[in-house]
């Protein structure tokens, strides 16, 4: 079973995504903020982690470049899940190594294909 | 938040909503942007048209700035400032520079100051200066004062004593001005004028040289002078005034060999200035004949009549080689034209009676009978001679005897007439006359026949001789004879003697006959030899005498005139009757018009063309015989000019009277002709400019421009004709005018002639647009209006003195006067002040320009207009800076001193720069409102972006929920429990209504832009209110934080609007959250204080850094440590607007990671009657 590790400020966007992943069979763990991001992924050692950018104490980018410092995390396959829909904001995104830049909202399709073609 | 469960919404109800979420929001956001855009294209089209506007201005002023010149500036008087009590004086820099001092060379004290005054001014001067301080009588003198190098020169001091309070003079101070040449030109003209004076009124020759020689001296020195007189007929020089220290007077004959001094100067008709070196090197060189003692210099001017040097005059100094310059040449030169006059006009007046004295003299005083008879009358002429001959006591008894009586024997007349008319004449015819007592004696007859044209006898002019003792002797020698024979030896010695005595008596009547011819040879030489034509006529008319000049003159030979009358030769026919009247009332009153004076008239030439004459006819009379001699001269080509001359003038006349310019003419320093527009500009009546000497007319500071100009013009330098130079008219007034000069020749003499024009209001003009220009050049090239007013000042200087210059600005809306820019002797700039009631306030006022004198301020102080503060100022001027038809602020300028430093021109020009400034002060106000306009609008941008991409997160995330979570419920519609679908439809709705209130918050602040919120309150339950509020907080946070009601009042009810409350509370409480730690508490408390609601909410969160602190309330503002906490910017915005519309007002305490304090105070009412 796959682990999937989701940062995420919002509650409900946090609880849609952890349905979906129920409902689709991946093990999960969530963290509502990017300094608990960090902690678990290094704990938790995901399979891969859907992350929002704009958070309080930590934010997605901070996570990435973090994660991307310790070498069991730095490989882990890195979606950024942001409400921040400009160009500039995405390649900022992609730049720091992220596997993928999702666009807030997005549709559940398109959100399992991302999940799907990183494992 | 809270909000009321509806019934469970299908699943296409959920799309619907999402779908309208969406096209509320894009039609929201375009209308936001196009709201923006619109602002900024205005505030842009407004700024162009401004800049044309000032473009096309500039484009106007810089033509009329290629026009202008700068006007030239001459020195300035020398100034002194005696103070009365310490007796120091000081004296400026340029008053030393005027004695040639140094700065620092002068004492500064009143003794050093009447040390170098002339010993003759001490005396006067300091009679009008105690004059002055006594009697306050106006102290204007004139006095020499040493310079340094010790020369005197003129000065004209003014002055003024300052007094205290008790009228008591403490100090005198006034200026000087070099007269020095003006005084010279003064004292010349007085000369000239006294020496032509002299000329007309005193006869003798000696004392009319005495009269010019003191006048000279007035103006020269003159202790060696003297007058020479060229004889070029004899070719000697003589010397009919001379005064010399050292030499006596002298002839020197054949001067043209002579290497005179004098003879140089008649020779080269130029005058002389030689100086001791020149004087001893031709010592050396020279002949000796006639040196005088040595002198140091000598100067020499030749007398000139119509370019005929007839001698020269000279004037010598034996101690001081520097004398005599040049200069001192001009004045001798202008000096020997009244001379020359002098001494041609007593030369012609002596000529001519000498020429009568002399006929009468030989006439009178010979021994011999001379008589005239006519063949009528008989005799009409006999001299003294022949009246004592004939034994009669007077020539009126002899003339009365009949001629026949005059005969021993009549018949002898007969015998003589018969002789002179068959030869002409009769020659040593001895008859034998008859004396009044009946003796009878011997006399020698010469006669002859005088006959008019047609050869009739006119008159027998004759001469006797008594020859009574030859004849007695020669009958006493015949008796002798007879008795010779017999007494031959006794008588041989008295024969002898007899003899001898016959002899002698021979010889003398030889040489007395001799003489007669010599002495008629004489006249007659100087008659063919003068210069006029000398006529001679009898009582009929005939002419007797006809010189050479005549001749010349008239072109009748002397034979051609003989016998005829003057009527028949030279006298034109409309003057033949006169002249015939006049000489017979002559000859029967005794009385005759033109007799012994000097008249014009016109006479006949022999070719038939008349031309003028001067001419003067003395009557000659010798007992009954009366003749005229008339001096005629020939003054056709003095009358051609003389009319010529006339005529020019009397064109120049014409013009001069009707032109627009002041027209003069000066010459001499004074003004010898002006028109009426002279008397117009300069407010002197023409009888009064005859008598102002030109030069005190112009502005001191402009006098020796002029008088430079005016110099090197007369002596044929090439100067400017047209320049400009100011002139104080008679009531003080200074103006600016300019002048175009020309040279020309009045009355013979060189002058200028000058066309002025009163350029005053022009030059005004020039310079008021000049700096009008200036300030529109001002508004683009200086950045800030501080900069811009400085310049404003320096060019308003230009126009007026501005020692004391401020501009004042007033801000309608705060009542706040400002003063942006003041330049003050006395005051400090003062602060910004609330609107008061001073002179700039009374300008603001009534909106008209004010010049304050002292009675002006006394009226309005007296009216209550204004109150004053600050130094008082001598005269204020204050216009008011006006745009748009309101009164914005004032320029005002002031003189703590001078009273008249400002007038009612002055007034219209600030007005009228006013304008310029109230225009720039406009325009750099509106720049700086763009400038403003434009940050705000950038700053607005960037909100409204940030805005954007803020909404768009917000946005995105609760529909990110909705998306995704009505997908599960589409595609795990079979796997899904009843429980979880419901769970996700309450995700689906919460999301959505979080959605609502973004939007409500966007719309809200919309209103708030655009002033639209309404208030609309109502009596509310405020206690459950809160608390409900504070519930539904707490509930949509959770447990992160702890929120507190406290409620510190008795209140139940209020009188509030419940939506604009709501929003208050909600969203400071929700901040308060959103803005605190994890676990933080938050307190809400309910006050009520001086009736006023206090609602305060306090958490312990992040703080508001001090430099968002002032913009906290502004829309779309966020504070810089937000960090990623969501929010819109929009919240406090509405609070506060909100707040406001209550009435009430919001205030905040913070400190950074410490927490803030959010206090809203709205009044306290239960009932809308209280509203």
């Amino acid at each position: 079973m796959k682990k999937i590790l989701v940062i995420e400020d919002d509650a409900s966007i946090r609880e849609t995504i952890t349905d979906l992943l129920d409902l689709e069979g991946f093990d999960w763990k969530v963290a509502e903020n990017g300094v608990i991001g960090v902690e678990l992924a290094l704990d938790f050692l995901p399979d891969l982690i859907l992350s929002d950018v704009m958070m309080p104490e930590m934010n997605g980018h901070q996570v990435l470049i973090e994660l991307k410092k310790h070498q069991a995390t730095a490989s882990i396959p890195f979606i950024f899940l942001s409400a921040m829909a400009e160009k500039k904001d995405s390649l900022h995104g992609l730049e720091l190594g992220a596997e993928e830049y999702i666009t807030k909202p997005f549709s559940n399709e398109e959100l399992l294909k991302a999940i799907r073609t990183r494992l | 938040m809270l909000f009321a469960f509806e019934e469970i919404a299908s699943f296409s109800a959920a799309s619907l909503l999402l779908i309208i979420l969406f096209a509320v929001f894009l039609t929201l956001a375009f209308v936001l942007f196009i709201i923006i855009i619109l602002k900024f294209k205005r505030k842009q089209t407004e700024l162009l048209s401004l800049i044309s506007e000032k473009e096309k201005a500039e484009e106007e002023l810089r033509r009329s700035e290629s026009r202008f010149e700068i006007a030239v500036r001459g020195t300035n008087d020398g100034i002194w400032d005696w103070d009365l009590i310490t007796e120091e004086v000081y004296f400026s820099n340029r008053w030393k520079q005027l004695l040639h001092y140094k700065t620092g060379e002068f004492g500064n004290s009143f003794s050093a100051f009447l040390a170098n005054l002339h010993p003759d001014d001490v005396q006067y001067t300091t009679d009008a200066i105690e004059e002055h301080i006594n009697n306050n009588k106006v102290f204007d003198v004139v006095h020499r004062i040493k310079t340094h190098e010790g020369e005197y020169r003129w000065f004209r001091s003014r002055g003024q004593a300052l007094r205290d309070s008790s009228g008591k003079a403490v100090r005198m101070a006034g200026s000087i001005s070099d007269i020095t040449e003006s005084k010279r030109a003064e004292d010349i003209k007085t000369t000239l004028f006294n020496i032509s004076k002299a000329i007309n009124s005193i006869r003798s020759e000696k004392e009319l040289f005495q009269v010019i020689h003191s006048e000279v001296a007035k103006i020269i020195d003159a202790t060696n002078f003297f007058i020479a007189v060229y004889d070029e007929a004899n070719d000697v020089i003589i010397f009919p005034y001379f005064i010399d220290a050292n030499d006596e007077s002298l002839t020197i004959t054949d001067a043209s060999k002579s290497d005179s001094l004098t003879m140089q100067i008649i020779k080269s008709q130029k005058s002389l200035f030689v100086s001791e070196e020149k004087l001893l090197s031709r010592r050396r060189s020279g002949s000796k004949t006639y040196w005088g003692a040595l002198a140091k210099c000598w100067i020499g001017v030749p007398l000139k009549i119509k370019d005929h040097i007839i001698g020269a005059i000279a004037l010598q100094s034996y101690t001081d080689p520097a004398l005599y310059s040049e200069k001192d040449i001009e004045i001798l030169e202008a000096v020997s034209e009244q001379i020359a006059v002098a001494i041609d006009s007593r030369r012609s007046e002596e000529r001519l009676r000498e020429n009568q004295e002399l006929l009468l003299s030989i006439n009178q005083n010979i021994s011999e009978a001379i008589y005239r008879s006519t063949p009528v009358k008989g005799l009409v002429y006999v001299n003294d001679a022949f009246a004592e001959m004939f034994g009669y006591t007077s020539v009126e008894e002899a003339l009365s005897v009949p001629s026949p009586f005059l005969y021993e024997n009549p018949e002898d007349r007969q015998i003589l007439v018969k002789q002179i008319m068959e030869k002409g004449h009769i020659s040593d015819v001895e008859i034998k006359f008859l004396k009044k007592d009946g003796t009878k004696f011997w006399g020698l007859v010469s006669s002859k026949a005088i006959f008019d044209k047609d050869g009739r006898t006119l008159y027998y002019d004759g001469a006797i001789k008594d020859i009574t003792e030859r004849k007695k002797t020669e009958e006493e020698i015949q008796s002798l004879n007879r008795d010779l024979e017999k007494r031959i030896a006794e008588r041989t010695i008295e024969l002898v003697e007899s003899n001898k005595k016959l002899q002698n008596e021979i010889v003398e009547r030889i040489r007395s006959e001799e003489a007669m011819r010599e002495s008629e040879e004489r006249t007659r030489l100087i008659i063919d030899t003068a210069l006029d034509a000398l006529i001679t006529i009898d009582t009929d008319g005939v002419i007797t005498r006809w010189n050479k000049q005549a001749e010349n003159t008239f072109g009748w030979r002397k034979e051609e005139v003989k016998g005829k009358t003057l009527t028949e030769t030279i006298i034109p026919l409309q003057y033949r009757e006169a002249h015939v009247n006049g000489m017979k009332r002559y000859l029967e009153t005794g009385v005759g018009q033109v007799l012994n004076t000097r008249i014009e008239i016109s006479a006949l030439h022999k070719d038939g063309h008349e031309m003028p004459i001067e001419l003067s006819i003395s009557p000659v009379i010798s007992g009954e015989k009366i003749t005229f001699s008339a001096f005629l001269r020939d003054i056709t080509s003095r009358k051609h000019s003389e009319e010529a001359l006339r005529a020019s003038e009397e064109k120049y006349r014409l013009v001069i009277e009707n032109a627009n310019d002041a027209i003069l003419v000066a010459q001499d320093g004074i003004i010898k002709f002006a028109n009426p527009k002279t008397s117009e500009l300069t407010g002197y009546s023409i009888e009064e400019l005859a008598y102002v000497p030109f030069i005190d007319l112009i502005y001191s500071e402009d006098k020796s421009l002029v008088l430079e100009r005016y110099r090197a013009r007369m002596m044929g330098k090439d100067v400017p004709n047209i320049y400009s130079f100011r002139i104080i008219d008679k009531k003080g007034n200074l103006k600016l005018v300019e002048i175009n000069a020309h040279m020309l020749q009045w009355e013979g003499k060189p002058a200028t002639l000058n066309f002025v024009s009163d350029i005053t209001e022009a030059k005004r003009a020039e310079d008021v647009q000049k700096a009008v220009y200036r300030i529109s050049q001002a508004i683009h090239q200086t950045k800030d209006l501080q900069t811009l007013f400085a310049h404003i000042h320096g060019i308003v200087q230009t126009l007026m003195p501005a020692n004391n210059f401020y501009i004042a600005l007033y801000d309608s809306k705060t009542e706040i006067i400002s003063f942006p820019y003041r330049v003050d002797e006395y005051d400090v700039t003062p602060k910004p002040r609330k609107y008061g009631r001073g002179l700039t306030e009374y300008i603001l006022r009534t909106g008209r320009a004010l010049l304050a004198t002292p009675v002006i301020i006394d009226e309005l102080k007296a009216e209550n207009e204004i109150v004053q503060s600050g130094q008082v100022s001598a005269i204020w001027l204050g216009v008011p800076l006006i745009i748009k038809g309101k009164t914005v602020g004032i320029m005002a300028v002031q003189d703590y001193y001078n009273v008249g430093a400002y007038g009612e021109k002055d007034k219209q020009i600030l007005s009228f720069v006013s304008e310029q400034v109230a225009t720039a002060i406009e325009i750099k106000q509106a720049e700086e409102e763009i400038r403003l306009a434009l940050t705000k609008e950038k700053e607005l941008s960037e909100l409204k972006s940030r805005f954007i991409s803020m909404t768009s997160h917000e946005f995105r995330t609760p529909l990110t929920t909705i998306l995704s979570t009505s997908q599960l419920l589409e595609q795990y519609d079979q796997t899904l429990t009843p429980e979880k679908k419901k769970s996700m439809l309450h995700r689906i709705q919460v999301s959505a209504k979080s959605t609502t209130n973004l939007l409500e918050d966007i719309l809200m602040i919309n209103k708030v832009e655009a002033g639209k919120i309404e208030f609309n309150p109502a009596e509310i339950a405020l206690i459950k209110f809160c608390n409900d509020i504070t519930e539904e907080i707490q509930m949509a946070d959770g447990t992160k934080h702890s929120i507190y009601f406290i409620n510190k009042t008795d209140v139940s009810n209020a009188f509030v609007d419940e939506k604009l409350l709501r929003h208050i509370i909600t969203n400071l409480l929700s901040n308060a959250v959103k803005y605190s730690p994890m676990g933080g508490n938050v307190h809400f408390t309910l006050e009520k204080r001086n009736g006023s609601l206090i609602f305060s909410v306090k958490d312990e969160g992040i703080g508001i850094p001090e430099e968002d602190q002032e913009r906290l309330f502004d829309t779309f503002h966020r504070a810089k440590n937000v960090s990623n906490i969501p929010g819109t910017g929009l919240g406090l915005a509405i609070v506060k607007r909100s707040v406001e519309l209550h009435g009430g007002t919001i205030a905040f305490e913070t400190k950074v990671n410490n927490g803030t304090k959010f206090i809203v105070s709205l009044p306290y009412k239960v009932k809308e009657v209280s509203v």
